[in-house]
């Protein structure tokens, strides 16, 4: 029992877990920095570009971002409850 | 066996000839140092190759006379025919020089080795070359010892020439003692007999010593010396002159097939040259006499007529051979074929990369693009598009519809010989190390094990969809022709946008972007979807067309679905950690076609690609 409770109390010390998730957390954090920078700045570049199929495909990058930013931000908020 | 014995039998005779005759040692000697001078001399002539051999070999070889010049003129330099056969074997192997040049500087370097003759005769012989010796040595053994690679390499070609001289010193000393004791010229055989077992000997000769220049030193020093008969030395300089191919053939066993036909024709020339002396050695004997008398050569000067006769049969030699080069070349191409590999190979996979988890999985990935690479070769090959065309900003639709007819193209034929190889050997490289690896890069294999997976899905899908491809582009209905080349152009230019990607060095952020290709591929097939039921309504299209369209326009968006996602784990080098973070936010076909749905609702007219 003893010997339990000290593994139990080293695990908290070390937490190996805990420390692989928030570097997790960190990660995702930076990513989604990046998209609201790539949202940004495609946006910029739709203004700039006048090839058609070009906007079709910035349209669709933006898009993209928009949604993989939503997805990044659950995934974060799940990271933030565990 | 005999390997085993050969060189203990060779030493004990050595000591056996040491013990009774110091003459016999000092001749020897005087091998052994001028074997030295030359291996240190090509020693020193190395220390320029990288560099200014390279670029006058590339300069000096665009015509077979030109080649034939450079061989002539590098051997001078040099005096070492084999080491220009080697180098010039190794330029062969590399692509970098044409057979026929290569042939042109051995023909070159066989009348430029009988330069060496000369000086032997014309020079070290009549001159106390050990004098000269000395210095050299001296200097060269100084510069040898510097750090720039420049100086070293002088060092190294003086010293060589200094051990060259000091052995010919060394010769020429235990010929003129051994005169004294034993007249080996006692031993002459005369006319055919002796032509042909001197012929021999001079052949075993050279292969020992791995030197033409060795055994036609030590002929013209015996001779010389009076210790061999005229005619037994010129068929001691057609043996070496056939022994000396020795190294090129040798040199050529690590080469390639191009090496290996380089060595052939060196081999082949030498002996039709061999024969041809042989056969009319009297008849040169006559024009040698006669030259020697033009250019004022004494008629008891032997070692000088020796030179000259070395230079002229191998003259003559090249006048043989010149004009039968393209046949030669023909003939070696023919009986020494080029042997391409049937199946590819993979080329990082080892036990070395193996030994650490970022070379093991840097070695995937470079296999994986490797397979990826042969991947996009056959689907744009197996749907009758131009690489050229695809990727580049060529506009596809007008190439594509201005395509005659699509021939027909073995894509299973070419993913057995450039993927399937590869593809088996990286699935059990991973299976053989995953367990073994930390977790993070057991799991970049497994994404990289799924890229193979999902490349080899998309060459599978091309195979399905090629058949169809070839019959609807060929048919007469023009409904039929553009949807299929929609379906193609659909393909091409995913590819096209996937290279532009990994041209321009795609880091995390851009492979998210892969989304919006998804994306693009998904309106593509919900496009030609639309098109397709516009034709069965219009009946323009009968109902087998139609099931046709509807299972390949399936297939298509699979090749290029499977090509982004191939894609996703493959472009980004050293980076890989981060798709863990990078997984959470990447989009699943839900989200897409979410996105799809309400992208159609807003925008209903907008035409993608």
């Amino acid at each position: 029992m003893k010997r339990k409770k000290l593994l139990k109390m080293l695990a908290k010390v070390l937490d190996m877990e805990g420390r692989k998730q928030r570097k997790h957390r960190d990660e995702l954090e930076i990513l989604l920095e990046k998209l609201e920078k790539k949202k940004s700045e495609l946006e910029q570049k739709m203004l700039r570009e006048t090839n058609e199929r070009k906007l079709v495909r910035l349209g669709k990058e933006i898009e993209i971002v928009k949604a993989q930013r939503i997805k990044g931000f659950i995934a974060l908020q799940d990271l933030k409850e565990e | 066996m005999l390997k085993k014995i050969l060189l203990p039998t060779i030493l004990l005779l050595l000591a056996y000839g040491f013990w009774v005759s110091s003459d016999f040692k000092m001749i020897a000697a005087g091998i052994s140092v001028f074997l030295f001078g030359m291996l240190s001399l090509e020693e020193g002539f190395q220390a320029f190759t990288g560099g200014t051999l390279e670029r006058l070999l590339r300069r000096t070889t665009s015509s077979t006379g030109k080649s034939l010049l450079f061989g002539v003129a590098s051997t001078t330099l040099m005096q070492s025919s084999s080491l220009v056969s080697v180098i010039t074997i190794s330029f062969l192997s590399a692509g970098l020089i044409t057979l026929t040049a290569g042939i042109g500087i051995i023909f070159g370097a066989n009348l430029g080795t009988t330069t060496g003759a000369w000086l032997i005769a014309g020079f070290g012989l009549k001159v106390n070359i050990a004098a000269y010796a000395m210095p050299m040595l001296v200097f060269g053994v100084i510069l040898i010892f510097q750090s720039s690679r420049s100086l070293k390499g002088i060092g190294y070609i003086l010293a060589g020439l200094g051990f060259l001289f000091l052995g010919i010193h060394y010769m020429k000393e235990g010929f003129e003692s051994y005169k004294d004791t034993i007249n080996l010229a006692e031993y002459a055989v005369a006319g055919y007999p002796g032509v042909l077992l001197f012929t021999i000997l001079g052949v075993l000769a050279t292969v020992i010593m791995q030197s033409s220049h060795a055994t036609l030193v030590l002929t013209i020093t015996a001779l010389a010396a009076g210790q061999i008969t005229y005619e037994n030395a010129l068929a001691l300089a057609i043996g070496a002159n056939v022994g000396t191919t020795i190294t090129a053939i040798l040199g050529a066993m690590s080469a390639n097939e191009a090496g290996k036909r380089l060595a052939a024709a060196h081999l082949v020339f030498n002996m039709v040259t061999g024969v041809i002396a042989i056969a009319f050695i009297y008849q040169l004997v006559a024009l040698v006499n006669g030259i020697s008398t033009v250019v004022g050569i004494a008629d008891d000067d032997y070692t000088l007529k020796l030179a000259v006769f070395h230079s002229v049969f191998n003259v003559l030699g090249i006048a043989v051979m010149l004009p039968l080069i393209n046949l030669l070349v023909a003939s070696l191409e023919k009986y020494i074929p080029e042997k391409r590999p049937e199946i590819d190979q993979p080329k990082y996979l080892s036990d070395s990369s193996a030994a650490f988890p970022g070379t093991a999985v840097e070695a995937v990935r470079l296999e994986t693009l490797r397979v990826y690479e042969a991947a996009l070769r056959i689907i744009i090959d197996g749907l009758g598009m131009k690489s050229a065309e695809v990727l580049s900003d060529t506009d596809l639709e007008q190439s594509l519809a201005a395509q005659a007819r699509i021939h027909n193209f073995d894509i299973d034929a070419m993913y057995e010989r450039h993927i399937k190889g590869i593809y088996s050997a990286i699935v059990v490289f991973i299976s053989d190390t995953t367990f073994s690896r930390r977790e993070e890069q057991s799991a970049d294999l497994r994404w990289l094990r799924d890229s193979n997976i999902h490349l080899v899905e998309a060459v599978k899908d091309t195979a399905q969809l090629q058949e169809n491809l070839i019959y609807y582009t060929g048919s007469e209905n023009q409904d039929m022709r553009e949807a299929y080349n929609r379906v193609r152009m659909q393909i091409g230019l995913i590819i096209r946008d996937l290279e532009e990607m990994r041209a321009s060095g795609a880091g995390v952020m851009d492979v998210l972007s892969l989304d919006a290709l998804k994306l693009l591929a998904d309106e593509d097939q919900n496009r030609i979807n639309q098109i397709l039921t516009e034709l069965i309504g219009k009946r323009a299209v009968t109902p087998e067309m139609g099931s046709s369209l509807i299972n390949d326009s399936v297939f298509a968006h699979n090749i290029c679905i499977n090509l982004i996602n191939a894609a996703q784990h493959l472009f980004v080098a050293g980076e890989l950690h981060l798709t863990q973070a990078a997984h959470d936010v990447v989009l699943d076909k839900s989200d897409l076609t979410l996105i799809g749905a309400q992208a159609s609702n807003e925008k209903p007219e907008q035409i993608i690609h």
